[in-house]
């Protein structure tokens, strides 16, 4: 029964994908952008779903189990400030500048910001070493979720191929505007579905107040933040949702905004958004150490899926399953999609591979080329998932920490008029170097922060990616003023 | 020549700025830091940052939709 509701909901949720493309206009602006035509409520959430991933179910979840209640605050309540704020200082210029220039990814925009190919090419290879461990997190959390709810009758990566397939499909049919759509329904399903989780849940346990008393009494430390998060560390983790200002698959759904009036509505719901699924998610991964305590590492990701298979049997535990589907497929979709167009657009296009005398590909072998490329990215994600046994908490924050430290790019893309290329170059190997240092750091000492004071390293890394940007830029020649004026207009 | 204006329709005043450093402070709660009191069921903790939520929310909203009819 539980496999039959997944089933469907996967099923209805390929349908509206593909039902969108009786509405394609034919075009490669409406395939990647769904021409700008997206509306304040499906661009809350797209925005939403689309930055709402297994992270924020399992791994807040998974994570809170460990560690308790200050993993709201953490990365919660801190992305309910710095993300609508983000949203409110870049969206609207990015979309003027796309609107302008007919941007459709951000190398694009970038690449001609400095006018630099060599730029373009090498942020395009960044962005594809960042977003697979970021897919990875989705297809393993899609993986868990169905092994989980089936009782291990369904091998995790049999889930994970499953997922893979239906956003595939949709998302080669559909397009962007199939990818909004299904955003759309499947972010109202994973808020909707989450709130009944939590109900459901805390009801059969006696009530929420009863089942934290009974926490009270068994683990206290979980129910207060000392002890778990130092104060070093909820301050440096402030940057770590900066990322969402670099995502490509962002950057892609700014463009399709309908107007720049439209951004009104995601910038003020997102904090509403962002309690509204993390609440259940952490109380939930808290209230976890009731029934399976003992749970070690990464083991803590399923703790949500457990529950659910425990608490609500049968149809319902498919409900609640597809609840977790959405949230993961929501993310990969539009994952999937910015890789497929910076392929085609960025290197493909651009560099007229593929073509006899260097043309452009057209709109049919575009799409094409990018779901080969797409297929061979899953490929390689896959065969990851099912060697990598990494905390999906901590693998998302390394991911995030990659994508915040580029953030100055974009900042000195649409504010500074005096940055350059040789100073946008210094920010990505500066920012790169440094990730693989701490990279590696916090491979060998898992929790690892700087000077063991809970500095996170994004915060170091961030730091000095500025830096490298104000000095590079300051020791060479300012852009041309012509140029300047394309960006910067009177 | 001068950049052009801070975004048109979301105007940053000096108001907003200072709200907006004042909620980064408020998310450092150092004082509820020790604190495990439950309150409707929920960890104090975690019912402040709900709250912070929503304070967010609503400090964005004056902010964006004050501007809507000076475009």
């Amino acid at each position: 029964m539980t496999l039959t509701i997944i089933f469907l909901y996967l099923a209805a949720v390929f349908a509206i994908g593909t039902l969108s493309h009786r509405l394609l206009r034919g075009t490669g602006e409406d395939f990647f952008l769904a021409s700008r035509t997206i509306g304040p409520f499906v661009l809350l959430m797209s925005l939403f779903g689309t930055h709402m991933t297994a992270f924020s179910l399992l791994g807040a979840s998974g994570e809170a189990y460990h560690h308790g209640v200050g993993v709201f605050s953490l990365m919660a309540s801190s992305s309910a400030l710095v993300v609508p704020l983000a949203f409110l200082f870049l969206a609207p210029r990015v979309w003027r500048l796309g609107e302008r220039h007919g941007y459709l990814t951000q190398v694009e925009f970038f690449r001609d910001r400095w006018q630099s190919d060599a730029l373009g090419l090498l942020l395009f290879l960044v962005m594809v070493a960042l977003l697979v461990p970021y897919l990875l997190i989705g297809i393993k959390g899609g993986g868990i979720t169905l092994a989980q709810i089936t009782g291990g009758a369904t091998p995790e990566w049999v889930g994970s191929v499953l997922m893979s397939v239906v956003v595939l499909g949709y998302v080669s049919i559909g397009g962007l505007r199939g990818t909004a759509w299904v955003n759309t329904f499947q972010t109202l399903v994973f808020m909707a579905l989450g709130a009944t989780t939590f109900f459901l849940i805390t009801h059969k346990l006696g009530g929420l107040g009863a089942a934290m008393e009974r926490v009270t009494q068994a683990s206290p430390d979980l129910l207060a933040r000392s002890g778990h998060i130092a104060p070093l560390q909820l301050f440096t983790y402030l940057a770590i949702p900066l990322s969402v200002a670099m995502f490509p698959h962002i950057f892609m759904h700014w463009l399709t905004a309908k107007s720049e009036a439209s951004f009104r509505l995601p910038i003020v719901a997102y904090p509403i958004c962002v309690a509204i699924v993390w609440v259940p998610s952490v109380v939930l991964g808290i209230l976890g150490n009731l029934d399976f305590p003992g749970l070690v590492g990464p083991q803590a990701n399923s703790v949500l899926v457990m529950m659910i298979a425990k608490y609500a049997p049968g149809a319902m535990a498919g409900l609640l399953a597809a609840g977790v589907l959405a949230a993961v497929m929501s993310s990969l979709d539009s994952q999937v999609l910015s890789l497929s167009t910076m392929f085609t657009r960025d290197i493909v296009n651009h560099y007229g591979f593929l073509t006899r005398h260097g043309d452009r590909l057209g709109d049919r072998q575009s799409v094409l080329v990018g779901r080969i490329f797409v297929v061979a990215i899953f490929a390689i994600t896959l065969a990851l998932a099912l060697t990598v046994d990494r905390s999906l908490f901590k693998l998302g924050v390394w991911c995030f920490t990659g994508f915040a430290a580029l953030t100055p790019l974009i900042v000195a893309a649409l504010y500074w008029k005096r940055s350059t290329r040789t100073g946008a170059f210094s920010t990505i190997l500066v920012a790169a170097g440094l990730w693989i240092y701490f990279f590696g750091k916090g491979w060998e000492e898992p929790g690892y922060t700087v000077l063991g004071r809970g500095i996170m390293p994004v915060a170091v890394i961030l730091a000095a990616s500025s830096v490298a940007m104000v000095i590079g830029s300051l020791l060479t020649k300012p852009p041309p003023e012509k140029h300047l004026t394309r960006f910067f207009p009177e | 020549m001068q950049p052009e204006s801070d975004t048109r329709i979301f105007k940053v005043t000096g108001g907003f700025t200072l709200a907006v450093i004042v909620l980064f402070a408020l998310h450092q709660d150092f004082w509820l830091r020790d604190n495990a009191t439950l309150i409707a069921g929920l960890p104090v903790g975690l019912l402040y940052h709900l709250g912070y939520c929503l304070l967010v929310s609503l400090v964005l909203g004056l902010f964006v939709y004050r501007r809507k009819s000076r475009p």
